[in-house]
């Protein structure tokens, strides 16, 4: 575990060791968790910037009723990544306002 | 297009529970749920890819839930998880979608438990990365055991905050205070009332000792003002305030955090209850709409009853009552229980209803729900969040005519988004009773409208 | 409480609200009422759709023109932003038939409009998420386009307001005055208000308006229903509907009855691209006689969403926020109502604006403006007269039949 790893539980008490790919660079998660704790549990908050604003959102309400934790997954915007469970080599990209087909990459 | 003798929509406890009851007396029931696992919120288990270590062990009420499931399974309760009921047509016909398809359920009966979610209060930064709910934060720390920060601010009203507090505690996070907006005074008076659920009070004593004992600051008749921070949360302001939730100016305190928490109560989910066409009442003491029904959790749509947080918050231990109740119900309409052993049953599950509901009305009246939280936004507080659109934006709607919810909807796009008007729909009452000078329940609600959760053209254009 | 204007519009949605303005431009003290919000009737269902590529040449075309045009001037003269997009207009040709006749209707079309045929290879190119399978080639208009009909509403009402004229929501019309055989005024929960003209613009209720005035109004509801998606990146830049949108007779071009589609398969899609409403996709639409129903039904969602993933494949994955139900004003004989109502002097009509009336809002405005000043009837406002034998109880009901003023939504 990193210094910024705010995972309550030690690896043997987690699932599997999988990697992700977030913006490009790899991300060490464990089967079983959802994009969304991945993410917050190495400090990485936000997943979008809105359309109209360009404001930062990100886990709000942790059920899928917010919508605010949007991201882009193997280039399909508009995933909650709350509700999205982890993959190993998944692709997620931060969401820029409506996102983009096929995401940037 | 299937029958079905009952749906119960909804796979928290309350759901659970009537599926269980029904199926027990021989009612073949089909259990619909959204997400992929049952148990809801509450019952929320840990991912099955985690093993069973002693440090991945389930809480008590996991352990609850997890038994629960397997009864409801082995009764032979058909599941549909990960399948969004999204509409309710001619009364009792269910609208159910997967990814790809919609199946239509004509059914004799209907239980919806949808249960609750967080009341969403705006307040300045509330939208800043690292500002979460109770229940998201709960859902984190339970469900996948990740903490939302380290230095963690608790801001709310009710027993809920004690628990998420407990569970940062126990995952080695800081919790920087806990800032509970109800005075909690005089407490004392309550005393008598609470001797018959000695359990609850002890459980919520051990929160308090423990908070106390860990040096967190806890701050009662206190509310937040607003988050801090530019790309994420880096802090927040606190402000004392009165019994109706309003911050008292000149009481303000700076506290830093890296996370802030926030739970000032839950809202019933009603999308699918007004769908259907029943009648709803507002609940003063919720501060909330809630739906009528009769003493066997019947809404005022024949055959359609209605259970849990779903149908006015109070809990688990009611929810499981309340589903168990609606199952008697559901078995009596379908002649699998006859009158008197019905209200044999019934009788004594409203006998421990109105044991358990003796506590919730305490819990009530302490955590009364407070307006002035409403106040806290100022006009350039994002009001709806899905489409940006300000506090000050709709209050040009309402000064231009804008009387009810669907008139400043149709102005300014509030409530158009994804979330279909959940965030934004319980401050934006407030606010137009506010400018109106009219009460609350003359604000209206947003006309409710297929599909209740949003759903994939896919599976709307296709029935299987 | 009495107050006297020179003209009373009852109801504030787009028809109304640009009849005000275009009378306070005029030089009239104009009292706008509405017994909602401004917008709150059928303006707030609508699409918003401002398509001219079908109309008939001659008053028809002309008058869309005019319409286009006049938007067009609204949008620069007007503060409030409309979210007004020329986003250009395509009629797909789905099999030989409609092909051959989007053709013929094309070269007769052109030199009226600016009317394009493209062949199938071009439609891929401009708008490559339409499922290519189905379309042999298209009918490109760069006038049409849409906007947000709210907000029209909106800002004309306030335009309205700041010539001077009373916008004055929430209030009920509940009598209209007569005297001496002349409206002369109306009532409402809180008073009298009397003008030289009352205006009828409540569209769907026209006719509930009409019977406190004690004069038949031959306007009923059109129920449609629309959804609406999520907010998606680019997928479609025009707007998008389909040959039976075409009144080939009118134009002089035989057509075999099916593709002149009934009044019921009438569809379209387009995805906002301009102000809030960025990224959405809206689809309509369906046609029923239900009186004052608004619900959504499961067989007008479902089939507008296979319509919508049978032309657009990429938004099987997309998700439907809304759906909803607008009562479009629909008189007699398919057209417009525009004149004064015959038997009552002073009592006029601005209604019947069917599934039109977010482009139509500007002229009828504007020319109802003109008549009432001057004192002579425009001729562009001939064909909606309100003594015209079509309008009469016996003449047959035009629910499905094409006329000259075109559904195209």
């Amino acid at each position: 575990m990193t210094q910024s790893d705010l995972r309550m539980s030690p690896p043997a008490a987690r699932g599997r060791a999988l990697r992700i790919l977030v913006d490009g660079q790899p991300l060490d998660c464990h089967e079983g968790e959802s994009l969304a704790a991945a993410l917050l549990a190495s400090g990485r908050r936000f997943t979008r910037y809105t359309a109209r604003a360009s404001e930062p959102r990100g886990y709000f309400c942790g059920m899928g009723v917010c919508h605010d934790c949007l991201v882009t997954v193997e280039g399909l915007p508009n995933v909650r990544a709350c509700l999205t469970p982890v993959r190993d080599g998944l692709r997620v990209e931060t969401q820029r306002g409506l996102g983009e087909w096929g995401g940037l990459s | 297009m299937r029958a079905a003798e009952c749906v119960v929509v909804g796979g928290g406890p309350a759901g659970l529970a009537a599926a269980r009851t029904a199926a027990r007396h021989g009612v073949r029931v089909t259990l619909v749920d959204d997400n992929a696992e049952l148990g809801g919120q509450y019952y929320r288990q840990l991912p099955a890819a985690f093993p069973g270590t002693v440090e991945a062990r389930p809480v008590r009420e996991q352990a609850e839930g997890r038994r629960l499931m397997d009864e409801v399974r082995s009764l032979g309760v058909e599941v549909m998880a990960g399948s969004v009921a999204w509409g309710i047509f001619d009364q009792r016909t269910v609208a159910v979608a997967t990814q790809d398809e919609t199946r239509r359920i004509v059914a004799d009966t209907v239980v919806l438990a949808p249960g609750a979610y967080d009341r969403p209060v705006p307040f300045p930064g509330w939208t800043l990365p690292g500002v979460l709910t109770a229940g998201g934060a709960q859902n984190l720390m339970k469900g996948y055991r990740v903490l939302p920060g380290r230095r963690v601010l608790v801001v709310g009203s009710g027993p809920l905050l004690l628990v998420v507090a407990h569970y940062l505690l126990e995952g080695g996070a800081r919790v920087v205070a806990l800032c509970e907006a109800s005075p909690m005074r005089n407490l004392w008076r309550y005393a008598h009332r609470l001797l018959p659920h000695l359990n609850f009070v002890q459980q919520g004593r051990r929160y308090r000792q423990e908070l106390i004992e860990a040096r967190v600051p806890i701050l009662t008749g206190h509310v937040i003002l607003r988050a801090t921070g530019t790309t994420e949360v880096t802090g927040a302001a606190v402000a004392r305030c009165d019994a109706d939730w309003s911050p008292i100016p000149g009481s303000e305190l700076m506290l830093e955090a890296d996370a802030v928490v926030v739970g000032y109560g839950l809202v019933s989910s009603l999308e699918l209850s007004r769908l259907a066409g029943c009648e709803h009442r507002w609940d003063q003491a919720q501060g909330g709409w809630v739906p009528v029904r009769d003493r066997d959790m019947q809404s005022t749509v024949p055959g359609l009853f209605i259970v849990g947080d779903g149908a006015g918050v109070a809990g688990a231990a009611v929810a499981l009552e309340e589903g168990h109740l609606a199952g008697l119900g559901v078995a009596q309409r379908l002649g699998r229980l006859v009158g008197r052993d019905h209200s044999a049953e019934a009788n004594r599950a409203r006998g421990r209803l109105l044991h358990l509901q003796g506590f919730r009305r305490v819990m009530d009246e302490i955590f009364r729900f407070g307006p002035g939280i409403y106040s806290l936004a100022d006009e350039q507080t994002t009001l709806c969040r899905c489409e940006e659109v300000t506090v000050g934006e709709a209050l040009v709607a309402m000064r231009e005519g804008g009387r009810h919810v669907n008139e400043v909807k149709a102005w300014t796009r509030v409530g158009m988004g994804r979330c279909q008007g959940r965030m934004c729909g319980p401050a934006l009452a407030h606010l137009v009773a506010r400018e109106t000078g009219r009460p609350v329940t003359e604000s209206g609600v947003f006309t409710p409208r297929p599909p209740a959760k949003p759903v994939t053209l896919a599976a709307l254009a296709s029935e299987g | 409480m009495a107050s006297a204007w020179d003209a009373i519009v009852v109801g504030a949605g787009v028809i109304g609200s640009a009849v005000a303005y275009f009378l306070q431009e005029a030089g009239l003290r104009v009292c706008l009422l509405d017994r909602g919000a401004v917008a709150a009737g059928t303006t707030s269902a609508s699409a918003g759709h401002t398509s001219v590529q079908g109309r008939v040449p001659g008053p028809a075309l002309d008058l869309a023109l005019a319409n286009v045009r006049l938007l067009g001037e609204l949008k620069r003269a007007l503060p409030d932003d409309f979210e007004y997009a020329q986003s250009g207009g395509l009629i797909l040709a789905e099999d030989e038939t409609e092909y051959r006749l989007l053709r013929q209707f094309t070269a007769k079309q052109a030199h009226h409009a600016p009317v394009e045929f493209w062949e199938a290879e071009e439609v891929r190119r401009a708008e490559p998420h339409l499922d290519p399978r189905r379309i042999l080639g298209a009918t490109y208009c760069a006038l049409d386009g849409y906007a947000n009909p709210v907000r029209l509403a909106i800002a004309l009402a306030r335009g309205a307001r700041a010539r001077g004229a009373e916008v004055l929501p929430h209030t009920e019309v509940v009598g209209i005055l007569t005297e001496g055989g002349r409206a002369t005024g109306v009532r409402t929960a809180t008073g009298i208000h009397r003008a030289l003209a009352i205006v009828n613009a409540a569209g769907a209720w026209s006719g509930e308006i009409g019977r406190l005035a004690g004069v038949a109004v031959p306007v009923v509801p059109r129920k449609g229903e629309l959804v609406v998606s999520e907010p998606l990146p680019r997928l479609l830049r025009c707007v998008i509907s389909h040959a039976g949108h075409i009144p080939f007779a009118d134009h002089g071009i035989e057509a075999p009855p099916e593709v002149e589609g009934e009044l019921q398969k009438k569809r379209y899609l387009k995805q906002t691209g301009a102000g809030g409403f960025q990224g959405r996709v809206y689809v309509g639409s369906t046609s029923e006689f239900r009186g004052f129903d608004r619900s959504s039904t499961w067989d007008g969602v479902s089939q507008l969403c296979r319509y919508a993933i049978d032309t657009v494949p990429a938004l099987a994955g997309a998700r439907l926020v809304r759906s909803w139900a607008g009562l479009r004003p629909r008189s007699r004989d398919g057209r417009f109502i525009i004149g004064e109502a015959p038997g009552l002097p002073g009592f006029w009509l601005a209604t019947g604006h069917d599934s039109i009336g977010i482009l139509y809002s500007t002229m009828t405005g504007r020319l109802l403006a003109q008549w009432l000043r001057t004192g002579e009837r425009p001729a562009l406002l001939a064909p909606f007269d309100p003594a015209r034998p079509s309008l009469a109880p016996a003449a047959p009901r035009a629910d499905s039949k094409e006329t000259d003023i075109h559904d195209t939504v």
